[in-house]
């Protein structure tokens, strides 16, 4: 796959330890690409939710790669976009299945409220938003782009100008409350988006927690800051950027305070460019 | 983000009109969906991918365009487009865009604040239109062979619904691939089985895996059994809606009911099902299997939806819409717990030749009495037609009586033989033993 991969997390200013988590890796043999980003909930109720985001991350990325095998198997066969396109459905039952399965077993070895007798499950069950957290996730192939959100975050995809879009976007969040994968029958609450790549393919998709866009006064300077991105990939390369990543999320946390973490990937440019001299709007100057 | 066709590319339709694409819709699965600029105002144009873009689909387009269907709940195919422009072979077809009332069912499955609007009324409602949609198609020996969940939009506020993407649909009998997803395929479908071919057999399969999914908001497949699957690869889903398909209430294989901890919505749904309704789905989904013949028609979902919502009554003591089986009991609140006390009901009588025919309304608050209630063998459900409604009387809170909204007087005759007229916009007060003569040979008794 000509794809080049980000991946950067930083801490809340602040905070002792980070309750995001994220992945972005290879699947299918190098057929597909695999990016994830959870966003613990992270106050005092939610205390075990950096164990519940990585959790996350961890079985959405076992279910994505099954559903990455199948779309790089399938994928090149028109007639059977309706398959994978149910599969892209279905997938969420299964990550929030394992998920819970695990929180559960973990609750029930580790209690969280230090109870020493067993305990029924209807009892482990209230102790899940312990572990709450949030996932953005998304499958590349050479064909295709599957993306999966449940609670906030954003999915960010620019097209071949380099434009951005959002396209699980559902406005401007109104308080702090999110969808958590710990909410009951949470998989119904998990949003997708399924683009064949039949046109000219996006030149990038950014996955990012909400420290990341909150730290911005305005929607708008968020999208730029990711055309931004993605141009510089385009003109300076992957590692010049990543390079940088860490610093501009640090920047990023302080100003929202919360952890933040961007994972994304970008197609290769085919041509190597000239270093150009721009640099991406840090968020401070949106915010300020 | 772009697709096959950009934003200003010029179509021409085979009747030589000019159109020009606006933007992309979205991506489907067996093409895109772009807003077009027609000489008649804008338009929705489906473009095939172009591997699908084939013989075969351009005469079942024009076959179905030929049709010239005119029903206000199909977005039915009204012309093929294609592009002279370019020397790759491709072609779509135009149809009306979707009003904005119309939600999608992951919308319902998600509870989006889009469809917040919906009660049971309306759920019930959508389904009984659905099956009269597909009812129609089906009475014109038309196989829709791919009906799942992305094809239906509803508006939640009136229960109408719009079925899409109707170009998969044949002549039953007719020659075809077979199209649509597992999880909506009949088995023996799924399972490849000689000689098995998607027709209206198959889609009343999938036609009650659609109403399972509306009414009870989950697959009737994935239970337990499917909560177990590591790995959802074909091979999987082969064996759990071909192979070895279980209904998550099958009464006598209980090894796929719903997980209490993960499937919390499907017990709770079920659970307050009238009878009526799930001894459909339980035929449906176990003799059904493997049965083709066995599986229910439209018109006995017609019949049964229909008596489920002239049943439909409110809680006193929280105010929410119940289902209650029709002529039984009174339901527990599926809300508040409590018992809910049935209101006086009203039994209309329509008589045809020697034949009658009698059906029971619950008149709760706002219950509607409609035209359709008025004949025997309704061919479609309006919503619109409306012949009587409760209301309360403005002075006295709580007493409620019948009004008459049509054009002409009801006679009333009253237990003791003497009667009166109501005419259009008078109310009859709700008291059991109360016969009205509603006009054409039709009456009605309020009983409790």
């Amino acid at each position: 796959m000509p794809w080049e991969l980000l991946e950067g997390s930083v801490t809340g200013v602040g905070k002792t330890h980070s309750q995001d988590s994220c992945a972005a890796r290879p699947a299918a043999d190098g057929g597909a690409l695999v990016l994830a980003v959870a966003d613990g909930h992270g106050a005092a109720a939610h205390f075990r939710s950096d164990l519940g985001a990585r959790w996350a991350v961890e079985e959405f990325t076992q279910s994505a790669e099954v559903f990455a095998r199948e779309a790089v198997r399938l994928g090149s066969d028109v007639s059977k976009w309706p398959i994978l396109r149910a599969h892209v459905r279905s997938l969420p039952q299964q990550f929030v299945h394992r998920w819970r399965e695990r929180a559960l077993l973990h609750e029930s070895n580790a209690p969280s409220d230090g109870a020493t007798s067993a305990r029924s499950l209807k009892e482990l069950e209230k102790r899940l938003p312990v572990y709450g957290s949030t996932l953005v996730g998304a499958v590349v192939t050479a064909r295709l782009l599957a993306c999966w959100q449940l609670g906030d975050g954003d999915i960010v995809l620019l097209d071949d100008t380099g434009a951005a879009q959002a396209p699980l976007s559902t406005g401007p969040d109104i308080g702090d409350e999110t969808d958590s994968i710990c909410q009951r029958e949470a998989w119904r609450a998990v949003r997708t988006h399924w683009l064949p790549f039949t046109g000219r393919p996006p030149r990038g998709v950014l996955l990012s927690t909400d420290g990341l866009s909150k730290s911005f006064a305005e929607r708008s300077g968020f999208l730029q800051f990711a055309e931004e991105v993605g141009a510089m990939v385009a003109e300076q390369g992957a590692a010049h950027v990543r390079s940088r990543l860490t610093g501009w999320l640090e920047q990023a946390a302080r100003h929202s305070g919360d952890d933040t973490t961007l994972v994304g990937a970008f197609a290769a440019p085919v041509p190597p460019a000239p270093p150009a001299t721009t640099t991406p709007t840090s968020p401070a100057t949106w915010e300020d | 983000m772009n697709g096959m066709l950009d934003a200003g590319r010029t179509l021409v339709t085979e009747s030589g009109d000019k159109i020009t694409v606006e933007r992309l819709f979205g991506s489907g699965g067996q093409g895109e969906v772009y807003r077009v600029r027609t000489p008649h105002g804008p338009q929705a144009l489906k473009w095939y991918y172009p591997q699908l873009a084939d013989t075969r689909q351009r005469r079942i387009l024009e076959s179905l365009i030929d049709r010239k269907w005119n029903d206000d709940r199909f977005l039915w195919p009204q012309a093929i487009v294609i592009d002279p422009h370019s020397s790759r072979p491709g072609f779509g077809y135009l149809m009306d865009v979707r009003p904005s009332r119309f939600h999608d069912l992951p919308a319902l499955f998600r509870r989006d604040k889009a469809v917040s609007a919906t009660t049971l009324r309306t759920l019930v409602t959508v389904a009984l239109h659905t099956v009269e949609a597909y009812r129609t198609l089906h009475s014109k020996g038309i196989a829709y062979r791919d009906i799942n969940w992305g094809n239906i939009f509803f508006d939640p506020k009136t229960g109408d619904v719009l079925v899409c993407d109707n170009d998969n649909a044949v002549v039953e009998g007719e020659t075809t691939q077979v199209a649509g997803t597992m999880d909506f395929m009949a088995p023996e479908l799924v399972r490849g089985d000689q000689g098995a071919r998607p027709g209206i057999q198959t889609d009343l399969h999938a036609l009650a895996v659609l109403l399972f999914l509306l009414l009870m908001n989950h697959h009737p497949f994935e239970g337990a059994l499917a909560l177990r699957i590591r790995c959802m690869d074909e091979a999987a889903k082969r064996r759990l809606y071909g192979t070895h398909p279980v209904f998550i209430y099958d009464p006598d294989d209980t090894s796929n009911r719903p997980d209490p901890g993960e499937q919390t919505t499907v017990i709770a749904t079920w659970s307050v099902l009238p009878k009526i309704l799930r001894d459909l789905f339980t035929e449906t989904f176990t003799a059904g299997l493997w049965t083709p013949s066995r599986r229910v028609r439209e018109t006995q979902w017609r019949d049964a939806l229909s008596k489920v919502l002239d049943a439909i009554t409110v809680c006193g003591s929280c105010g929410k819409q119940n289902l209650a089986e029709p002529g039984g009991p009174p339901p527990d609140c599926w809300h508040c717990g409590h018992r809910v006390k049935l209101p006086v009901r009203l039994r209309i009588t329509v008589r045809r030749g020697s034949l009658s025919t009698a059906r029971d309304i619950t008149l709760a608050p706002q219950a509607r009495v409609y035209a359709h209630h008025l004949v025997d063998d309704p061919d479609r459900h309006d919503f619109t037609a409306v012949v009587g409604e409760v209301t309360e009387h403005a002075q006295q809170r709580g007493r409620f009586g019948l009004t008459n909204r049509t054009d002409g007087a009801w006679t009333m005759r009253r237990p003791d033989g003497s009667a009166q007229e109501v005419p259009p916009g008078r109310t009859v007060g709700l008291k059991p033993g109360l016969l009205l003569e509603l006009g054409g040979g039709v009456e009605a008794v309020f009983f409790d």
